[in-house]
This record gives C-alpha cells, sequence and structure tokens, in this order.
C-alpha cells in the first residue's frame, strides 16, 4: 500500500458514518439473500448512475491490503473504469490490477470476469435497476410488499405474456431470477451469460444502486436460477461457431466493433468482451489461427 | 412519510441519561460535587464522534474497515472461522463484574458498527445491563449509540453463553422490511473450526459445515433456534471467543447439534 501522506481524505473518501450505514446494510443485505436493503447513498463526486452504488460499497470495504480491479464491460480500459480506479486509489492508496487472479475486490459494471473467481475474492456490481418487479409493479411501496409475501405471480405472467408476443423469452439483460428459493432479485445489466455463473459460486456478489439506494447481496455457494418454462428454458447468448477474432476464444462473451478495411470498406468482428482474459490467451499463445 | 421507521429514534432512555451525564462533567450548568474520574474527560478528547468530511485516516478508521471485512466474510461464509484485528487502542474495559471481563474482541468489533443512528442493549449472566453500568457508559460515549429496551435495540451484545436466552426477546424485523433485526454478538469460550459441535448448512456453505464450541451448553443452540423460525425474519448473530475467532450465523444458516459418542 503506497502512504497517503498529504491526508487530503479520509481512507476511502466517505466519512466513518457513511461507511458504517453502508456496512450495517452490507451485512443485512448478505444475511437476506437477493433481499433489497436501503441505504443512504452519499453525494460523491460522481453523477448518480455512473456507478455510485458500487463505488460506495468498494469505499466502505475497502481496506489498505486490498488489490482493486476496476471493469466497465469487462474492459480495464473504459471510461468508467479509469475514472472509479483513480477516485478510488487516490483516497485508499491500495494497489491496482487488471489480472482478475491477482484481485482481491473487483468493482464492475456489466460483467463477470471471465475467469472462476476464488473464495477469496469481492464481486462489486453497479446496479442500475434494481427491482424486477418495476415491469408489472412500478410502485416501489406495492412492489416491496410483494417482496415481502414473495408474490411473484405477475411476474410470471409477464413471462408468459413474453413468451406469447414474442415467441421466447426476450429478455436481453436484467434477468430475473430467484435467489436462495425466496427472493426475486435482478441480475443488473450483466448479460445473460453471467447468470448462471451467480449461482453457487466460490465469491460473493455485492449489487449497489446508488440512484435507487438499495444494496442487495448473493453470498457464496447460493443457489441462483433464472425464471424460465419447461418448454421456453433459460438461455445465454451463445451461438454456434462463435469465435473471438483476437484469442480465438470460442466459449466467452464476445463484443462486436466494426473493422474498417481498405478495399471493401471494413467489416463487423467480435472479440472478447473481458479484455484482460482475452491478453492472457494471446500471452499464453492459446491462439488457434 | 414512514417509508422505512427507525424504532430507535424513539427510544431515547438511557441515552438521555448519559448525554446529561457528560454535560455535567464539562461544564454544562451543573456543579459536580465530585472530580470526575479521568477515564471520561481522556475519552473525550481522544474520540471523535462528530461526522467529519476530511480528517486524517485514524487507527480506528482503519480498524473498522479490517473489522468489518472479516465480519462480512464469516456472516457470508458462516462455519468459516475469521480472526478479529487487535482493538487499536486498550484504554481500560470497564469490568462486567467483579471477576467478569467483558470480551475486548467483541467489545471492538460492536462499537464498529454503532453510532449516532443505532440502538444497543447488552446482557450478561442473562440479565440486561442498565443504562448505569460502566461498560454501557463506556460504549455509549465512544459510539453516540442510545441504549434501548432490548425488543428493539438494532445491536446486542451478549458477554456470555449463559445470555443465550435473550436472543429469543429481540427484534426479528417485519416481512416488509426483513432488515429492521437485530444483529448480535454472542461471547463464546472458544471456537474450533476442527471440531464438531454444530453441524451448518444453508447459503455461503458448499455442501455442509461443522464447527466446533467446546464446553458450550445446549441452552445456546435453543436461543439461536428461537429467533430462526419465521425466515425471512429472523436474527443475525456473531459468535466471538476470547481470541478474536469469529463465525457468522446469518438466518439463512440451519444448526443441528452433534451428538458425538
Amino acid at each position: 500500500m503506497q502512504q497517503n501522506d498529504d491526508h487530503l481524505y479520509t481512507f476511502g473518501l466517505l466519512d466513518e458514518d457513511a461507511k458504517r450505514e453502508i456496512r450495517r446494510s452490507l451485512l443485512k443485505a448478505v444475511a437476506i439473500p437477493g433481499h433489497q436493503v436501503p441505504f443512504a447513498s452519499r453525494d460523491l463526486p460522481i453523477a448518480r448512475g455512473w456507478g455510485t452504488g458500487g463505488l460506495q460499497i468498494t469505499l466502505a470495504i475497502i481496506t489498505p491490503e486490498d488489490t482493486l480491479k476496476v471493469i466497465d464491460q469487462g474492459d480495464d480500459a473504459g471510461v468508467n473504469a479509469v475514472n472509479l480506479r483513480r477516485l478510488i486509489t487516490q483516497t485508499t492508496g491500495v494497489a491496482t490490477t487488471v489480472a482478475t487472479s491477482e484481485a482481491s475486490l473487483i468493482q464492475t459494471r456489466h460483467r463477470i470476469p471471465e475467469e472462476p473467481l476464488r473464495a477469496d475474492q469481492i464481486l462489486v456490481l453497479q446496479v442500475p435497476m434494481v427491482d424486477p418487479l418495476r415491469w408489472v409493479e412500478p410502485n416501489l411501496e406495492r412492489a416491496t410488499v410483494m417482496h415481502g409475501e414473495a408474490d411473484y405471480g405477475r411476474m410470471w405472467v409477464y413471462m408468459y405474456e413474453s413468451v406469447v408476443r414474442a415467441g421466447d423469452l426476450r429478455i436481453a439483460s436484467q434477468y430475473p431470477v430467484m435467489v436462495n428459493g425466496r427472493y426475486m432479485m435482478d441480475t443488473t445489466p450483466i448479460p445473460r451469460w453471467d447468470v448462471p455463473r451467480l449461482d453457487m459460486a466460490e465469491a460473493l456478489f455485492l449489487f449497489g444502486a446508488g440512484r435507487e439506494k438499495r444494496i442487495y447481496a448473493v453470498p457464496p455457494h447460493t443457489s441462483v436460477v433464472p425464471l424460465q418454462f419447461e418448454d421456453y428454458p433459460f438461455r445465454t447468448e451463445y451461438q454456434a461457431g462463435q469465435r473471438c477474432v483476437r484469442c480465438g476464444a470460442e466459449n466467452t462473451f464476445l463484443t462486436s466493433h466494426f473493422v474498417a478495411g481498405p478495399a471493401d470498406g471494413g467489416q463487423w468482428v467480435t472479440s472478447c468482451s473481458d479484455t484482460n482474459f482475452c491478453d492472457q490467451r494471446l500471452g499464453a499463445g492459446e491462439v488457434q489461427p | 412519510m414512514g417509508f422505512r421507521p427507525k424504532p430507535s429514534f424513539f427510544f431515547r432512555f438511557g441515552g438521555e441519561a448519559a448525554k446529561t451525564e457528560e454535560k455535567e462533567f464539562f461544564g454544562g450548568g451543573f456543579a459536580s460535587p465530585e472530580p470526575p474520574p479521568r477515564e471520561y474527560t481522556t475519552i473525550a478528547l481522544l474520540t471523535n464522534t462528530m461526522s467529519t468530511i476530511a480528517a486524517p485516516p485514524t487507527a480506528q478508521a482503519y480498524f473498522s474497515s479490517r473489522a468489518f471485512r472479516v465480519l462480512l466474510d464469516c456472516l457470508a461464509r458462516p462455519g468459516s472461522i475469521g480472526t478479529l484485528p487487535l482493538p487499536p487502542q486498550d484504554d481500560g474495559l470497564p469490568p462486567l463484574a467483579a471477576t467478569l471481563r467483558p470480551n475486548p474482541y467483541a467489545v471492538a468489533a460492536f462499537l464498529s458498527l454503532l453510532d449516532q443512528t443505532t440502538s444497543m442493549a447488552h446482557a450478561a449472566e442473562g440479565l440486561w445491563l442498565t443504562a448505569e453500568h460502566p461498560l454501557t457508559r463506556w460504549i455509549m460515549l465512544r459510539s453516540n449509540a442510545q441504549i434501548g429496551p432490548p425488543a428493539f435495540a438494532d445491536y446486542v451484545l451478549l458477554h456470555d453463553p449463559a445470555s443465550a436466552g435473550c436472543l429469543s426477546e429481540l427484534k426479528q424485523g417485519s416481512l416488509t422490511f426483513p432488515e429492521q433485526s437485530c444483529t448480535a454478538f454472542l461471547c463464546v469460550a472458544q471456537l474450533d473450526a476442527c471440531g464438531a459441535t454444530w453441524r451448518l448448512e444453508g447459503p455461503g456453505i458448499a455442501n455442509s459445515g461443522s464447527v466446533g464450541l467446546p464446553g458450550l451448553t445446549p441452552n445456546v443452540l435453543k436461543g439461536i433456534m428461537a429467533t430462526r423460525a419465521h425466515f425471512p425474519l429472523g436474527v443475525d448473530i456473531f459468535c466471538i471467543d476470547a481470541t478474536g475467532a469469529c463465525l457468522g450465523l446469518p438466518r439463512t444458516t440451519r444448526i443441528e447439534a452433534v451428538y458425538s459418542r
């Protein structure tokens, strides 16, 4: 740890009262998996909606011994990731890394790293939309009561209607899941690809929504089951024959981007969303040309 | 709008008494018949219970963040034993009784979560301790927490396994707000990661785990199970031993006594 000698900030920017309040909410969130615990959501030098929920959790749980990784869509060099990392390191002095395996604390927007997480790692997710019931019950108080009574019938009707109208479960992200068989939880905009990786995982997942002032958690070894029907099962984005143009991986979550070419004007290509995973494969010579 | 009422806000019994006492010590209008014990003046100068925006990191701040990570990890992985860090300063915990001393690790971990928005209660030998107890005053002066009726306390410290019967009196939250339940810290003699007094199952545990609590009386498990009948309602418990070893028992953990021999 670099010693922050000028003491311009308290350790972790937030004052101790704010950190304690977040910590108390976090303990309750872990004790009731999938339940949304309200918290105060203080003002930060970042606008709400840009990851302040995840940032507040990170600042409340970080210790000087941590090694931090921040990703935005799987990318360590995304604008959001770079700025959050800079804020956290300037106010705490912790070491940072891009290697998933070296990090003890990972803050992320939209992705779970491809590399399986270990028991000594904590993943903090930035959450834009908290309540899966929002689609069927816009009133927050009534939705809270519905969660309390495990009254999820209307969500199942919504899923059914989605199948009737579109012929499939047309949910791209924010896929609803049941946590520990009791609470329905929104999986944030992580792609469907990452949803099965929340189930019975080794690491602890903490979700923070700064704008909606909610914290929730999925402890390790906790069942996370996506909502699905027998004849319309949950499916990830996997497509047969998909491949990363950089590292040749055939079983990762891909993003597409346009590469301009001299002759034909260019083409769309797909590459791994998790840049560190892709770089490691390239470095280890696992590329199949 | 009463959307998330805080019971602690309404119950300020012992807190007022302590505030008055503090005022007296610092010239609040009452002439104390005797000079105040030195202990209290030192505390007021050293501790910083006000909200501050920018202050150099203190040993207390580092301790709180490290202790919290242990508590978080223990609660996320029931059955795994964490080790709480050493409390930052040892300025003489008042004894509970002539022969009974409080567990400094448990008091420090308890204190790290308390502030003026929370209420607390603590018990020893099966009895709730009063607002006038020296340790109650010690905790209140450092944390600003209110001492309230145990049924409304947010945080409870049980100084010995004999007090485990008190767990059934604690608030368990409501269906709408299950997080408005008590968190209890229970001091035990010894935690043994390799032992098997209890078998644990539930979220955070791969298959099943076990933990040893040598010399534990059956009333403790009975007291814990009394808080576990109505999930998602319930009390979350940390067991802390004399060496700072910590076991988290969230309300989701199913506990079964293992009878050997």
